[in-house]
């Protein structure tokens, strides 16, 4: 199990080491988007087995859940954000309409800033998880 | 899963955190630099952050 999981771990290590290497920009925040939402999978099929054979205490649990559910929703509305961000470029590209154009572009970079104060957001429930852990006495 | 299991996670998250600052300033750049992805592709880019997206169980 444990083996299992640090495998998984280390293949989305390597996916963002290649996917560094990619030239567009919608695979290359497709792909890390991935592997963002596979670690999180990770840390949520983790935890969860260590509370389902009580190793941690239910209140810890219970936190450990809420965190984990919290990044989700954040990781769901990010993803949604990339999704108008790839239809607004789209759109763009689409229109020759000098003001159009302008307005389509604004939009886009409205969208971009939204995405990543969302992962930066996602970032930080990490950062809390790790400190949750901690507390608990995991290390 | 024991808590060892649990430490080799949150350690291997912690190599991440660096990683998810330099993908922001990867897409920094993006409106600069606007791709030339066929309607088709982006249609299945698309699908794939939906996929990812229903991946993530909620945890009840």
């Amino acid at each position: 199990m444990r083996k299992k999981q640090v495998l998984g771990l280390l293949t989305v290590l390597i996916m963002i080491t290649i996917v560094a290497c990619a030239s567009l920009w919608k695979e290359k925040t497709t792909a890390t988007y991935e592997s963002i939402g596979n670690v999180l999978a990770s840390i949520q099929q983790g935890a969860k087995s260590t509370c389902d054979q009580g190793l941690i205490k239910p209140d810890d649990c219970v936190k450990l859940r809420d965190s984990y559910n919290k990044a989700r929703q954040v990781y769901i509305v990010a993803g949604d954000t990339l999704i108008e961000a790839m239809n607004i470029e789209e759109l763009y590209k689409e229109t020759s309409d000098v003001i159009k154009k302008k307005e389509l572009k604004e939009k886009m970079e409205i969208l971009i800033k939204k995405y990543q104060g969302l992962i930066l957001e996602l970032n930080n429930l990490y950062k809390e998880y790790i400190d949750m852990a901690t507390k608990m006495g995991v290390r | 899963m024991n808590t060892q299991s649990i430490v080799a996670i949150i350690t291997l998250i912690e190599t991440l955190i660096p990683t998810i600052g330099a993908i922001i300033s990867e897409i920094t750049n993006l409106v600069n630099n606007l791709s030339n992805a066929t309607p088709e592709e982006k249609e299945a880019l698309i699908a794939r952050i939906k996929a990812a997206q229903a991946k993530l169980p909620e945890w009840k």
